[in-house]
């Protein structure tokens, strides 16, 4: 099998008291073996959803995965019993979240916190797992990473922090690591050492990585394949260099001239940035049609009567929009 | 453009900091360690730099909410730290801030209407009214409508909140408008919406922005000048076109490496840099970028480099260059 992951037409809804929220609302995306899948969007648009998703971390209630299937490497985990999955999770499936401060235990010893899930995974003694501790402390690049073992969180940067959190993730040698926002809270310069060593870390391990953020650059620097999301829904889904190359959807587009680019500084300082106008809709109010409608430069008059489908414009590039039909 | 509006001569900031109970040992902090900035009407300063290196003190010295160790600020000519009472109420009127998280730092039992007017009844500049009409007005002028005036915060989103606390900073007419990563909170879409409204505003009611922010896609984007701040010192300063095109400082080039670019077919130079950060209370000998310089000579080790005229004004504080 090509794919490690393969999520069809997934559904994840909560239950509120304003009414239903559909965060995830029929995504269909796949992870090839060894790749990289990166998922843009805003905030709101249902990417750590989807994430959690995969996890089974969703709070139930409440929320809910309505429909859909979650293929990983042939087993379905929409299937498994809460044991099954537990076993799973953190041994072939792991995640790293992003903030390092609070996904870590203040009150315990980093080393103490890597080797747990390697001696509650791999049975392997307290010894033993945290001889393994240190080796991914290592593996990972940890300064003087003998001594950080005892060391508390709060005794760390957010860089080493974050640095832990992929140890952790990674010491099972996991064949699928979802990273939400990695590197999110992290200076730039920290950022681009966390960004290199997911990179690495990938062909080291060859584990294969869904990549979660709000960053194209991050995208463009990480990924194989880009998966644009916009309220709920994939808007455009292809390979990352047809993204910056060729983006379809006029939301892909407004994010990429939105964004201030170093390669781009102006000449003239009056200059103003293109922006996509307005908000994100309401996710309980959304409107019939299009989602992105009362945003779009484009928009016609079928985008406010019918929602487009997602469709292959060309070979292995999805769109979601009328104005590529 | 070539007024002068604020000058900063060797300024300082210490925080002591007691570590261990009852030890009594005492650490010093050097958030700001002799910075000499100006800046001009009109124009707007961009502030860049890592976390910690002292950009968000540097702002709050500024407009008086903290005081400095040492050195001095001149508004207008007249040194702001020796002022009291009255004169810096008037101060306080002229500059302003804007914070970075619109979430907290907007009174949350309080309507916008009373947020964007609370600083016109401090100074009892308009009443009834009148202070009414000024506050709808504002409330426009950001982009917002004066039905909202009766809303709370909650009741906003985070664009709409980062745009009442704006229109809360312009209320007093200020001339310097103090903004500390306005955007940073915001989703991308939304960050350009309020990057465009800056610009209105400063061309509208003639600002002058000191602009902090850690993102150099944003700072190019809106700054004439730019500094670069590490562990509270500036280590290159010049106008926004030559440091993007030639940096000097291996800091600023290492800043810029570092950035992602949205183009997967350029591959970004891998001077990535080692290590972290160093802390401030015990920042490194000579050179404070020494330990984590890829271009480190001897004398880097025990001598600090200042800040010198690189040529064309292009300030740079580095060994290698001189």
């Amino acid at each position: 099998m090509h794919n490690i992951l393969q999520v069809r037409d997934l559904k994840t809804h909560f239950e509120t008291r304003n009414g239903t929220v559909k965060a995830v609302d029929g995504v269909s995306v796949e992870v090839n073996r060894g790749d990289t899948l990166g998922i843009v969007g805003e905030s709101g648009c249902g990417k750590t959803v989807l994430a959690l998703s995969v996890m089974r971390l969703i709070p139930e209630p409440p929320g809910r995965i309505v429909s859909g299937t979650i293929m990983f490497d042939g087993i379905d985990l929409l299937s498994l019993d809460k044991e099954e999955m537990r076993k799973l999770r953190g041994r072939e499936i792991s995640m790293i979240f992003q903030e390092p401060m609070n996904s870590l235990n203040p009150v315990l010893k980093i080393g103490d916190q890597v080797a747990e899930a390697i001696g509650l995974h791999q049975g392997l003694s307290k010894k033993d797992s945290l001889e393994r501790a240190l080796e991914m402390l290592q593996l990972v690049g940890m300064p003087s990473a003998k001594e950080r073992l005892k060391n508390y969180p709060h005794q760390m940067s957010g860089g080493m922090r974050q640095r832990v959190m992929i140890a952790m993730a990674l010491s099972c040698n996991p064949r699928l690591m979802l990273a939400d926002e990695p590197t999110t809270a992290l200076d730039v310069t920290i950022q681009a050492q966390i960004i290199d060593l997911i990179n690495a870390m990938k062909e080291k391990v060859g584990t294969s990585v869904i990549l979660i953020t709000h960053d194209l650059g991050v995208i463009a620097e990480a990924a194989q394949y880009a998966a644009v999301m916009y309220a709920g829904k994939v808007v455009e889904y292809c390979g990352v260099s047809d993204l910056f190359s060729n983006p379809l959807h006029p939301y892909t587009e407004g994010l990429m001239e939105s964004t201030p680019n170093i390669g781009e500084i102006p000449d003239d300082k009056e200059k103003r940035l293109t922006v996509i106008p307005g908000t994100v809709p309401n996710l309980y109010s959304l409107p019939e049609g299009c989602s992105f409608q009362e945003r779009c430069p484009s928009v016609m008059e079928i985008c406010r009567k019918r929602e487009p489908e997602l469709k292959e414009k060309v070979p292995g590039h999805q769109v979601r929009c009328w104005k590529q039909e | 453009m070539n007024d002068l509006l604020l000058d900063i001569r060797g300024l300082k900031k210490y925080f002591i900091i007691r570590s261990g109970f009852l030890s009594g040992r005492r650490s010093v902090v050097k958030a700001i360690d002799g910075v000499d900035l100006q800046i001009f009407k009109g124009e707007t300063l961009g502030l860049v730099g890592e976390s910690g290196c002292g950009k968000t003190t540097l702002g709050r010295i500024v407009s008086r909410l903290e005081e400095p160790t040492s050195g001095a600020i001149l508004f207008n000519d007249e040194n702001v730290l020796l002022y009291g009472g009255e004169q810096l109420k008037n101060f306080r009127r002229n500059v302003q801030l804007i914070f970075q998280d619109p979430y907290s730092s907007l009174n949350p039992r309080m309507s916008a209407g009373a947020i964007v007017g609370e600083s016109l009844g401090i100074h009892n500049i308009l009443k009834g009214k009148e202070r009414e009409e000024r506050v709808a007005k504002l409330m426009e002028v950001v982009g917002l409508n004066r039905e909202q005036l009766g809303r709370y915060p909650h009741e906003f989103s985070g664009g709409q909140r980062q745009r009442i606390g704006i229109a809360r900073a312009l209320a007093l007419n200020p001339s310097l408008v103090i903004a500390d990563e306005p955007v940073s909170a915001l989703d991308v879409s939304i960050q350009a919406q309020i990057l465009n409204l800056l610009k209105d505003l400063q061309a509208e009611f003639d600002l002058t922005y000191l602009f902090i922010s850690h993102d150099l896609g944003v700072v190019g984007h809106m700054s004439d000048r730019i500094a670069v701040m590490y562990l509270g010192k500036i280590v290159e300063m010049t106008d926004r076109k030559s440091l993007y095109k030639t940096p000097y400082h291996p800091y600023t080039k290492a800043l810029l490496a570092a950035v992602p670019v949205p183009n997967p077919s350029v591959k970004r130079e891998k001077t990535v840099l080692k290590g972290d950060i160093p802390s401030p209370i015990n920042p490194p000998s000579g050179c404070a970028f020494h330990p984590r310089c890829p271009f480190r000579m001897d004398i880097c080790d025990t001598i600090e480099p200042e800040l010198l005229d690189k040529g064309g004004g292009h300030l740079a504080a580095c060994h290698l260059s001189n």
